[in-house]
């Protein structure tokens, strides 16, 4: 296994340019995702490192190899793509031992390599199959096998489990966050799920537009965003968003709009702002009897453990996560507390953080 | 469907009739039946002799032209090279041509080249005729194939030609075998050059054969004519179901459903 760096990455396709100086250091081991909605960037980028791409600008470092003009079959790394792309006219033993073939090693080493993968993945019984007989999480561990068995420097997956239905989906998860592991593998991964990109990366790159906005470990990026797109993306449901000013009375600083008033939580105390973006998460309120933020029930979704509860606040729509026994109905009034540390605020222009340890 | 098969089926009636009542009314329902035509066919004529010349240029046009067709194909779609785009839009453009405008200056360079009264100059004809839309056929085909397959195989550091040999020609089998057959109907038919190329009544096909009788001298052998029409489509026809059998069992091997 090998560390990957990308040094400000650019990919124009004609005049557009689809991957902004992107740079991103990935250790040895570590399992790195580029996460973003379609279309920004990600995916142009993890083909570049696997060399289907070629590069417009920067450079890409495997271990310390730079491999900007190497072909992708120079580079030592392994990638397991969407569709799988297995190849259906072999069989699936053929299929992961392909490459070794192609490589020309020795029959008798193929086959032990490929029995040992098979094992790992649990696919022992499928080796003289061909792709068709398998069901869709057969395909993905062929997919992976025939990735393993190379034991390449590094992992490129391209939304492995976005083909997946969602109950295989979740249990192919758990198994791959567990076999990267035994493996140490690096291994940098593409998805637009935020809740996969969560559970199984060590660090995200956040991608929009073309640019990392943010790279950080999952924790970070959802306890602090470093913008509102971030904090919208991350996290579900998504966080709330309201336009509040600034409100100044007898020296203390509040948040206000037309239905709400908050005093400015004391680590923002430097605010220098007339208006912000005030956002904070379903799940971060506390329902009070009286004496809260009200406002009127207008949709009441049953999510099992939970209920998430759309409120009418003046002119905002916002949505709250409660626990299931809370007997809710439309129409009725809710009443709430924000604590202060579960504010975030955000520049009303360029949409970035206000954090609180501000010298602007 | 009664419509596509009324022509087929009046030229299997026609051909059990004999050919003065052919002549005499145009009724679809024959008066009398008889084997004359096919036993003239059969037994007086060289039909198996054109059977064989047919078959042997049919087969040198699919092994002449598949090759060419596979690799212009894969290089039109996927390799990038200086004046593809260009190649690609005139790809058709040899169909432009009244093929009756060739017919002389084709026979002159092939006399020069002593391909004259050869199956090989025949077929080497043919395939120029099946080549482009051969192409044309089995890039559309190829596009379908996901690209993700190439690029798997070019990951795991798989050359380009092992990549066309191992992966793709297999991949895209179904589409290589009907452009096959569709070279093997294209040569089956063909009738202008295996006319005017080949000289010696021995090496005449199929179409030059039947031609010669059909249209005697002084009248024209209707019921001979449906027979041969049955007799010539009759070989591809038995071809085709067994290369078709094949051809599904192909594609539908190892299939859960």
């Amino acid at each position: 296994m090998a560390s990957v760096s990308l040094k400000n990455l650019n990919k124009y396709f004609g005049n557009t340019h689809v991957v902004n100086n992107v740079s991103v250091d990935i250790a040895d081991g570590e399992f790195l995702v580029f996460v973003g909605p379609s279309g920004c960037g990600k995916t142009t980028t993890l083909r570049m490192v696997a060399g289907l791409e070629s590069i417009s600008d920067g450079e890409i470092q495997i271990g310390d190899r730079t491999v900007n003009h190497l072909p992708p079959g120079a580079r030592d790394v392994a990638m397991v793509f969407q569709n799988y792309a297995l190849y259906s006219h072999m069989t699936v033993g053929k299929n992961i031992g392909f490459a070794l073939k192609a490589r020309r090693f020795d029959d008798d080493d193929i086959k032990k390599r490929v029995l040992r993968v098979a094992k790992m993945l649990d696919l022992e019984e499928m080796l003289d199959r061909k792709p068709r007989q398998l069901s869709g999480g057969q395909r993905q561990r062929v997919a992976l096998g025939r990735a393993i068995v190379r034991n390449p420097q590094v992992f490129l997956m391209d939304e492995p489990l976005s083909n997946l239905d969602a109950l295989l989906r979740l249990q192919t998860r758990k198994e791959l966050i567990e076999l990267t592991g035994e493996l140490k593998s690096t291994v940098i991964y593409v998805t637009h799920d935020q809740v996969e990109a969560m559970t199984m990366g060590h660090r995200l790159a956040v991608m929009y537009e073309g640019e990392v906005v943010q790279l950080d470990t999952p924790e970070n990026i959802y306890n602090q965003p470093s913008s509102r797109f971030v904090a919208e993306f991350i996290g579900s449901p998504p966080m709330n968003f309201l336009n509040m000013e600034i409100n100044e009375k007898n020296g203390k600083k509040f948040l206000k709009n037309d239905s709400l008033e908050l005093p400015v939580p004391d680590s923002m105390k430097k605010l220098v702002e007339n208006a912000v973006i005030m956002g904070f998460r379903p799940n971060e309120i506390e329902l009070v009897s009286q004496g809260g933020i009200s406002g009127t029930v207008t949709v009441v979704e049953s999510l099992g453990a939970e209920k998430l509860v759309y409120l009418k606040l003046g002119v905002n729509t916002i949505s709250i996560l409660v626990p299931s026994e809370e007997k809710i109905k439309s129409g009725d009034n809710l009443q709430f507390n924000l604590k202060p540390e579960a504010l975030h605020l955000f520049n009303s222009s360029n949409q970035r953080r206000i954090t609180s340890n501000r010298n602007d | 469907m009664f419509i596509l098969l009324a022509p087929f089926l009046w030229i299997l009636i026609a051909s059990f009739r004999p050919n003065m009542e052919l002549i005499r009314n145009q009724t679809l329902i024959p008066e009398n039946i008889t084997l004359e035509n096919y036993v003239s066919l059969f037994a007086k004529s060289a039909y198996w002799k054109w059977v064989m010349n047919s078959f042997i240029v049919s087969l040198y046009t699919v092994i002449l032209s598949l090759p060419l067709i596979v690799a212009g194909a894969y290089s039109v779609y996927r390799t990038q090279f200086w004046g593809r785009n260009v190649l690609s839009f005139f790809l058709l453009s040899v169909y432009i041509f009244p093929t009756a405008l060739l017919v002389v200056p084709i026979f002159k360079i092939f006399n020069s080249l002593s391909l004259i009264d050869s199956h090989l100059g025949v077929a080497l004809m043919n395939t120029a005729f099946a080549v482009p839309f051969g192409i044309w056929l089995l890039q559309a085909f190829l596009r379908s194939l996901p690209p993700e397959l190439e690029e798997a195989a070019a990951v795991d550091g798989i050359s380009k030609i092992r990549t066309l040999f191992q992966i793709i020609i297999p991949q895209a089998a179904p589409g290589i075998i009907s452009i096959a057959m569709f070279a093997f109907i294209v040569s089956w038919t063909e009738y202008l050059f295996a006319m005017t190329l080949l000289l010696s009544n021995d090496l005449h096909t199929l179409p030059v054969g039947l031609t010669g009788i059909v249209f005697g001298q002084y009248r024209v052998n209707w019921g001979f004519a449906a027979a041969g029409a049955v007799g010539s489509a009759l070989p591809v026809f038995i071809l085709f179901l067994i290369v078709g059998r094949w051809f599904i069992r192909g594609i539908s091997a190892g299939a859960i459903k």
